[in-house]
């Protein structure tokens, strides 16, 4: 008899990822999410198709759904045979999601990209039972056209690792376990400022000229050079701050340029960009990264530049759209001081003061090529 | 959001940003008047703010009520209050607690607030009637019980000792009550969960209607009762249960109206 996995967050990585790594003759699949509307597909059809990036293919297996419950209405009583669960919220929504779980003490395996997300789970969970994973892949939330055609709930990954904190897990499957240090230090520290990072950077440049993709943002010159600017600061930052193998480090950063540029991905920006002022705190992947440089004497230049696209998203579907609101009614200064955090006068506050959000320059800079 | 709506949320930042600046850089500390008692004074710095952002937001065409200037012998339904500097005493013997206040009244309601304390690097605002933000982060108060509640009182500049009763008896029946000095301040630490609650007797509204904005979008629970001169207000915001507990606690020292 198969065992239950609850997947909370039936998006990207979600839907797309997590059932090519777990063993799915060992493991029925539960959906929880917030989206009425994918929660009411998965119900009626009991299966999907995901698709997986294989040189030029797509390889693809159809996911059988044992069960989909909107957050409200899953009762974790009704499954007595749970072995673990994966959170694919998003940090911002984690504390919400493990509402849903409060007096079970099933193992919860956190896939955001933020590390203290998995306290903030244990605070709610009341239990310890709780792991960090890096899920080290791009999936987008979609699929081209002829794909959805077939399923509106295809979508599209490529192949990917998935490493995960050791702990005492049930679990069949292709999960790389390592420790949880070695997990901060060799996984997510690097996918954090060799992915993230010029990630966000690609899709914020992206969305300033108008793209939809990632990869088709890539196809620009102005947009690959800066993006290829900003992993060669991060990657000088790194080897000077962190004790990492620089075989290791380059094999990333061209890895990831490769995954930029995937035409058969379909990465959304709307996907990448969203949040841009979660993507904006001051430790994370853009300012973070930025001040990173300049302590260690690295001059972030293209990393600016993506701030910048960054500042100036606009999105009226995104939940930090009022940031342009704000950014226009406060002007540069007092904006850099109280909502980026940056001190008056620090040396990130004056590089962002002198480009004054002013887009033309930058999308100028972007055409130009 | 409504164009008019964003055209206010601009002005209230822009004036309360403005504010701020001056506060900041302000030299005026000093104390130069007294407005009546020990308590009540007023710095250069109060007079020179309440005369910028009154400037700003009488150019647009709005009224403006202040702590420093004479009432308006009328006024329009809907009309700007500001506070130059709340948190006076605070400012002007070197405490951070203090903050620039400005508050949009629609139909005599608290609509939008915006609050800014620059020695504390706070600045609150919100963007509209449903969403309150804390340096760009959403606030969202969450209901708490007395026991487990700090809570915040401000006193009016003439309070009689029934209010000092109440104040020791919220402050033993729950982790404490505390006075910052502040009423603006009081109201933000209640909207973004600092505080549990917060209340004043005698208030005034300039000191307070930022803030009771703040809290009504997000989501605590606020109890005002304004008195005929439509400057004066009691109020008591926060957590459910524990504003309960403050205006039973009130009113059995005869401290709490109800609107008739």
């Amino acid at each position: 008899m198969k065992s239950q996995i609850l997947i909370v967050g039936a998006g990207a990585i979600g839907r797309g990822y997590l059932p090519w790594i777990i063993d799915l003759s060992h493991h029925d699949l539960i959906f929880i999410d917030s989206n009425i509307d994918i929660v009411r597909k998965l119900q009626a059809k009991n299966s999907y198709m995901t698709y997986r990036v294989c040189g030029e293919e797509y390889e693809q297996i159809e996911v059988p759904v044992f069960r989909a419950y909107l957050t409200e209405e899953f009762d974790f009583k009704k499954h007595q045979n749970l072995t673990a669960c994966f959170f694919s919220v998003g940090p911002r929504n984690v504390a919400q999601a493990a509402t849903c779980l409060v007096g079970t003490d099933i193992p919860v395996i956190i896939c955001e990209n933020d590390p203290e997300s998995t306290t903030h789970a244990a605070r709610i969970l009341g239990h310890k039972r709780v792991y960090f994973a890096v899920p080290d892949v791009i999936t987008s939330n979609t699929a081209p056209e002829t794909l959805i055609t077939l399923d509106p709930l295809a979508v599209v990954t490529e192949q990917g690792e998935f490493f995960l904190e050791e702990g005492p897990l049930g679990l069949r499957g292709k999960f790389n376990f390592v420790p949880r240090d070695e997990l901060i230090r060799v996984q997510w520290t690097p996918k954090l400022y060799l992915h993230n990072t010029p990630h966000s950077i690609a899709a914020y440049l992206g969305a300033l000229i108008g793209e939809n993709y990632v990869h088709e943002a890539m196809k620009h010159q102005a947009i690959s050079r800066i993006v290829e600017g900003s992993m060669m600061e991060m990657l000088q930052a790194l080897k000077i701050q962190w004790d990492i193998p620089h075989s290791f480090l380059d094999w990333y950063a061209n890895k990831e340029l490769e995954r930029f540029r995937c035409e058969l991905l379909y990465d959304p920006i709307s996907r990448v960009a969203r949040e841009p002022l979660r993507k904006l705190e001051k430790h994370g992947r853009l300012l973070g990264a930025a001040q990173m440089c300049l302590s260690l004497g690295v001059l972030p230049q293209n990393i600016i530049k993506g701030i910048m696209g960054a500042l100036l998203f606009k999105s009226e579907k995104d939940p930090d759209r009022y940031l342009s609101i704000m950014r226009d009614a406060m002007g540069t200064k007092a904006f850099n001081r109280y909502i980026l955090g940056l001190r008056p006068d620090e040396p990130l506050d004056l590089m962002l003061r002198l480009q004054n959000f002013d887009v033309e320059p930058i999308v100028q800079e972007l055409l130009s090529s | 959001m409504i164009r008019k709506e964003f055209e206010l949320v601009e002005m209230g930042i822009n004036a309360v940003l403005s504010g701020a600046i001056i506060a900041e850089e302000s030299n005026s500390a000093a104390v130069i008047n007294r407005k009546g008692n020990l308590r009540d004074v007023v710095t250069e710095a109060d007079l020179e703010i309440n005369k910028v952002l009154r400037e700003k937001l009488i150019e647009k065409g709005w009224d403006v009520i202040s702590e420093e200037s004479p009432l308006p012998s009328r006024l329009q339904n809907n009309y700007w209050v500001i506070d130059p500097i709340d948190g006076t005493a605070n400012f002007a013997n070197g405490i951070p607690y203090y903050a620039v206040s400005v508050g949009w009244l629609k139909e005599g309601q608290p609509s939008l607030g915006f609050v800014c304390a620059p020695a504390l690097n706070e600045f609150y605002a919100t963007l509209s009637s449903k969403t309150s933000y804390l340096n760009g982060k959403a606030i969202n108060h969450v209901h708490e019980i007395s026991q487990n509640a700090l809570v915040a009182a401000s006193f009016a500049a003439k309070a009689g000792s029934s209010q000092y009763l109440l104040f020791q008896e919220v402050n033993e029946s729950t982790r404490g009550c505390l006075r910052t000095g502040s009423a603006a301040l009081n109201l933000c630490w209640t909207a973004s969960n600092r505080f549990q609650a917060c209340f004043g007797l005698g208030a005034k509204v300039w000191d307070v209607a930022a803030g009771l904005a703040l809290n009504i979008a997000a989501g605590s629970r606020v109890e005002i009762f304004s008195y005929p001169d439509n400057v004066t207000i009691d109020y008591c915001v926060g957590s459910k249960g524990v504003v309960s507990d403050i205006i039973i606690r009130a009113k059995s020292h005869g401290l709490w109206r109800e609107i008739s």
